[in-house]
């Protein structure tokens, strides 16, 4: 259970994130618990002395600390008892519903066309790390991310994965798209990897 | 310092414009009516406003990441439809149905319009969609009703159609019967003129072609006043009075050229139930019965008038005998010779009737006629007929009228003969103890002379041939063998020749009623 010691912890992390990641979690979590499962988190915020950061105060555009988004995934997961499957599945809605996503359209012509910009992308949505895509391959159906410099934690590991499955399911259309995290810089790799395919 | 004071100033305002922006965007997806899905050009659906996710029911959750068939029924329909965006530019107004999140369809119209970058590349689609529910169930019932009409009317054609042959078959079978009865009159020896309702001619048979020198194709649809300068045309005109009407009355037209023909002219109507829809003139040759009637009338004539000279000789000579002028006779001679006298005397009444048809029948009955008294000519006859009315037993009663009569003009001799003809027969027809009453009744028209007898009557199976030639009742010929059948053939002529008329009551074995009339004024 969270306490204000590893909360204070956190919230030392470097960096900053887009409000429109908190816009995504309280909408998965409106489709998942309700209202009340919402008051539940800001309760458990405010019992940790924290600002409450589901209200309409967060803007989309706006930077905020990349703490308080290991904060909202940590507390989300502990509130409801969810596990990696829940967190991928919050990643995979994100991108569904993210104003940031929307402004970013444009690039979604083409699996190529999107991940060519992937950097770009990234940028959009964090201040630190950096997103490549080192093997874009239409033939073979497969694509891999490189997500670099970015230890922050590793409930984002599962968030990343459902995000960029999804984002990748915005540009191939399949039934079948498989994510890996291949490599993560929390075991001991240089940077997080992930393989997507699909048939 | 300032640089840097500057640039969180711009950074500041961006921020501020793109959260003004994201919120334009929100309220305007939440307001905006028209369900929208964003496509990216992979045919992907990538975003959709808040009237499409009500629309459909499907939320970003679902729909975010599918292809844009997923909402179609007509699949392959609907990804030509986005290739023709695709290549086009827009594809506007395309009714599709779309099945939605609770598996129901519905009809719409969509329409898809490219979206391009700066750099007029093509980035992806908007597919915006009208609800047609309303308009296309207008439109089915529409065309339900469309149908329905059209069904009626292919039942009403079909029902018309059949009419159509009903009413071709029942006029080809009237058209067979028109041949039929054409043929029928055409062949008829008579001549034949047929009128339709209005009194134009709808047909002339060969016979009346031939005995009025016309054509039938000169006149068919002409009234007959329009062909009068057809000069036989005109005389039949005259004959039948200058009028096509049935009255019942026979009319005889004569030719003259090329020799002379008698013709007897009738006019039937023609009836269609209870509708008389024409007239038939029918001209029937009579040239040959009248010169067999006059040939036949001159034989009598010559015969009767040969008979009644030796005839009158045999009666004086039997009545000098019988008067003993010329020696005794036995009274068994005597007995014979009265046989023989009266079967003279019958013959000699026989001649006289005939000589008397056959001047009726030449139109010679010549009538001289005076004022003359019918009592007087009444008395007189029940004087020549007491002597029979003793010998029958009938008694003989004349009831004089208790008015004047107003004086007419007779041929005294010819209605004495009626008169006397008819009290006769009352008496001879008669029960011994019968009565025969003569008397006498007048109007401002007419005088009346009636004759009643309670004999033997006459059956009402023979009234109508009473006054036809040589006809004599059963009853008659069995209770008198002697009379000619001649008699009540003269007076009806001898009466109708004065312009009066007679007619008759009678029942068998009460009796019978003859009653005359004569007019006053002539």
């Amino acid at each position: 259970m969270l306490d204000k010691n590893e909360v204070e912890e956190i919230l030392k992390i470097k960096g900053k994130t887009r409000g429109a990641v908190f816009h995504t979690d309280v909408k998965y979590v409106l489709d998942k618990k309700g209202e009340q499962g919402l008051d539940e988190l800001r309760k458990k915020l405010e019992a940790l002395g924290q600002k409450n950061i589901y209200g309409k105060e967060i803007k989309s555009t706006g930077w905020y600390p990349l703490g308080w988004r290991i904060l909202s995934l940590l507390l989300i997961e502990e509130t409801f008892n969810w596990g990696g499957k829940e967190i991928i599945n919050m990643g995979m809605s994100a991108p569904k519903h993210s104003f940031i996503v929307k402004t970013l359209l444009r690039y979604f012509v083409s699996i190529e066309k999107t991940f060519e910009e992937s950097s770009k992308y990234w940028e959009k949505h964090y201040s630190v790390g950096k997103l490549e895509a080192p093997e874009i391959d239409i033939k073979n159906k497969k694509l891999v991310l490189h997500l670099m410099d970015f230890k922050i934690h590793p409930i984002l590991c599962a968030y990343f994965k459902g995000y960029f499955k999804a984002i990748a399911n915005l540009v191939v259309k399949t039934d079948k798209m498989t994510i890996k995290e291949t490599k993560c810089a929390f075991d001991k790799d240089l940077y997080h990897e992930y393989v997507i395919e699909w048939e | 310092m300032i640089k840097e004071k500057k640039d969180t100033f711009i950074s500041q305002q961006i921020k501020e414009d793109l959260e003004n922006l994201e919120r334009y965007i929100k309220e305007l997806s939440i307001f905006l009516p028209l369900p929208i899905y964003t496509i990216n050009p992979s045919g992907i659906i990538v975003d959709t406003n808040k009237a499409a996710n009500d629309f459909t029911g499907y939320d970003e959750e679902i729909i975010i990441g599918k292809g844009i068939e997923f909402l179609f029924e007509n699949k392959k329909l609907i990804q030509k439809y986005f290739k023709q965006t695709l290549k086009n530019k827009i594809v506007k107004s395309r009714e599709v149905i779309l099945v939605a999140y609770n598996k129901k369809r519905i009809p719409v119209s969509i329409s898809i319009s490219i979206r391009k970058d700066d750099k007029n590349n093509i980035i992806g689609c908007f597919l915006a969609i009208s609800d047609i529910t309303e308009i296309k169930g207008f439109q089915e019932s529409l065309e339900k009703k469309v149908e329905e009409r059209t069904n009626d009317l292919e039942k009403a054609k079909i029902a018309l159609i059949n009419m159509l042959e009903d009413a071709q078959e029942a006029r080809k079978k009237v058209e067979e019967e028109q041949n039929k009865t054409r043929a029928a009159l055409i062949s008829i020896t008579d001549g034949l003129i047929v009128f339709d309702k209005d009194k134009r001619i709808t047909l002339v048979n060969p016979d009346a072609e031939k005995k009025l020198k016309i054509k039938e194709s000169d006149v068919i649809g002409k009234r007959i006043e329009e062909i009068l300068d057809f000069s036989a045309v005109n005389k039949l005109y005259e004959a039948i009075g200058k009028k096509i009407e049935w009255t019942g009355q026979r009319y005889e037209f004569i030719l003259e050229k090329p020799v002379r023909r008698f013709f007897d002219v009738l006019i039937v109507p023609i009836a269609s139930g209870e509708e008389i829809v024409g007239t038939i003139i029918i001209m029937h040759d009579i040239t040959r019965d009248k010169e067999i009637s006059r040939m036949k009338t001159e034989f009598v004539a010559i015969a009767a008038h040969q008979l009644r000279t030796p005839l009158s000789a045999i009666k004086w000579s039997l009545h000098m005998v019988l008067d003993g002028d010329v020696g005794k006779v036995s009274s068994e001679q005597i007995e014979f010779l009265k046989k023989a006298y009266q079967s003279n005397e019958r013959m000699i009444l026989l001649i006289n009737d005939l000589l008397n048809v056959n001047r009726i029948e030449e139109g010679r009955f010549i009538y001289n006629r005076e004022v003359y008294s019918l009592e007087k000519i009444i008395e007189d006859t029940n004087d020549l007929l007491i002597g029979l009315s003793k010998e029958k037993k009938v008694k003989l009663i004349f009831k004089k009228p208790k008015k004047q009569l107003p004086k007419i003009k007779i041929d005294k001799e010819k209605i004495t003969l009626v008169i006397q003809n008819l009290i006769d027969n009352g008496i001879r027809y008669n029960k011994a103890g019968g009565k025969v009453t003569i008397s006498l009744d007048f109007d401002k028209i007419f005088v009346y002379v009636i004759i009643e007898d309670n004999g033997i009557g006459i059956s009402n199976l023979q009234h109508d041939r009473i006054f036809s030639k040589f006809f004599r009742a059963d009853n008659a010929v069995k209770s008198d063998a002697e009379g000619t059948g001649l008699g009540l053939f003269i007076c009806k002529n001898i009466i109708e020749a004065h312009g009066g008329k007679i007619n008759f009551k009678s029942e068998k074995n009460k009796g019978t009623i003859f009653t005359f009339s004569l007019p006053i004024k002539q």
